[in-house]
């Protein structure tokens, strides 16, 4: 097997006391679109910046087509191209002062398409990027990355805050990089609709440890919930196995469970519902469930736990 | 061929798009031999992970609905079963009563999937003229 384009183990950092990512292991073979989510503060941002090499590990190692993130080479670099959060260019610059400053550092800069985007998002090179707005800047920051035709891309939310337009020319784009040859997207996001459309792969940090990492529709349809009705109260749902998430009511309950089996069935039929159901569970219903439920033992994925 | 997909529907993207493209060949919108869109052109369109498309062009071609010709692209296929007549009676009266078991559970009266079956088999009906 081709070694994975990008290879995390054991990946450990910290604050001061506070522990931001707790040794986090995962792997990236070439041709996936990995997402990774997670509530706010999980450890997203800080992964990224260690995959990139911008910040040391407290312990464990990161490495990008084989070599180690602190010490990638500007050959190396050249097939990265990195989105920061909050898309971090040089104000003073005008834009095409920026396009010449990226070509320089990849050789397979492609400046008809740069073109291309600047018009599709009207933006003139003449423009400084001190004076455009934080979805313009956005932009910008998409339209080099692209045009580095780059085989790792690296993105840190790179849709906060653009309207449903941009964001789609954001998918539309990652989707063309995507279908040529060779090509791998990591990126975080929380815009779970988005998610479904690229990713093929998704791992969920909560707390800064990696708590689920899926190929796409198994975190989908792995996941069930159910709504029960009791007749009197409702009793205690503990024996339920596998269980992430529940909302109790007077006479009723809804639970969440990971890979519902025969003894999901057996466990709700000995709660002594007086009618059980199973309701629909979008993506987006699934990920609340997963990450809000409080049960932080349970994992989900080959590489955890 | 019209794709609408929903990223926010529990049944998984790629089912999806197996479903449309099926009912497509039901209906006749998609006749043999018609093309389908290339798997980037079509990526592009929908908006989804090209590798989700191609694992759903990879099903339709299992199951014999479509096939792809080496630099030309990928077509529907005639529709032809290479079932024997019995086994197609048994397979359809299977998924005929499992359809009508569906519904009696759901709380519905016969005379209603009968009327229901009428009902929607006119759309379908609606859509092949179309």
């Amino acid at each position: 097997m081709k070694s994975p384009v990008v290879e995390v183990k054991g990946l450990t950092r910290y604050f001061g006391s506070k522990a931001a990512v707790t040794d986090v292991s995962f792997g990236v073979g070439e041709g996936e679109v990995f997402a990774l989510l997670g509530p706010n503060g999980a450890g997203k941002t800080t992964i990224m910046r260690m995959l990139l090499g911008l910040l040391e590990p407290t312990r464990g190692q990161a490495a990008l087509f084989g070599c180690p993130s602190q010490a990638l080479t500007p050959a190396i670099r050249a097939r990265i191209g990195y989105l920061a959060e909050g898309h971090c260019l040089y104000g003073w610059m005008r834009i095409k002062h920026l396009a010449a400053f990226t070509a320089g550092t990849h050789p397979r800069w492609n400046g008809r398409q740069f073109g291309d985007f600047m018009d599709y998002f009207h933006l003139s090179p003449k423009e400084r990027i001190g004076s455009l707005s934080n979805g313009q800047r956005a932009q910008v920051s998409l339209s080099l990355a692209l045009a580095c035709d780059p085989e790792l891309l690296v993105m840190d939310d790179p849709t906060l805050g653009l309207d449903t337009g941009t964001r789609h020319e954001f998918l539309r784009g990652i989707i063309d990089l995507v279908s040529r040859e060779g090509r791998t997207v990591i990126f975080s996001s929380h815009i779970l609709p988005d998610v479904e459309r690229i990713a093929s792969r998704v791992a969920i940090l909560i707390g800064s440890v990696l708590r689920a990492d899926v190929p796409l529709e198994d975190f989908k349809t792995g996941m069930a919930r159910y709504h029960l009705a009791f007749a009197g109260e409702v009793p205690s749902l503990q024996g339920i196995p596998r269980l992430v998430n529940r909302t109790i009511m007077e006479h009723e309950a809804l639970v969440t469970l990971v890979r519902p089996g025969p003894d999901t069935e057996e466990a709700l039929k000995r709660t002594g519902a007086s009618a059980c159901e199973r309701v629909d569970l979008s993506l987006e219903d699934a990920f609340v469930d997963y990450t809000s439920g409080g049960e932080r033992r349970l994992t989900f994925g080959a590489n955890v736990g | 061929m019209l794709i609408h997909l929903d990223p926010t529907n529990r049944v998984p993207v790629y089912q999806q798009l197996i479903n449309q493209v099926k009912r497509h060949i039901a209906t006749g919108t998609l006749k043999p031999g018609d093309r389908l869109p290339a798997v980037r052109e079509l990526a592009l369109l929908v908006l989804v992970n090209p590798n989700t498309i191609q694992k759903a062009y990879t099903d339709l071609a299992d199951a014999g609905l479509i096939h792809s010709r080496k630099g030309q692209g990928v077509f529907v296929s005639e529709l032809r079963s290479t079932l024997s007549k019995d086994e197609r009676t048994r397979r359809s009266v299977e998924a005929t009563d499992q359809y009508i078991t569906d519904l009696l559970m759901l709380g519905l009266g016969l005379d209603e999937v009968q009327g229901l079956v009428a009902a929607r088999a006119r759309r379908f009906e609606r859509e092949e003229k179309r």
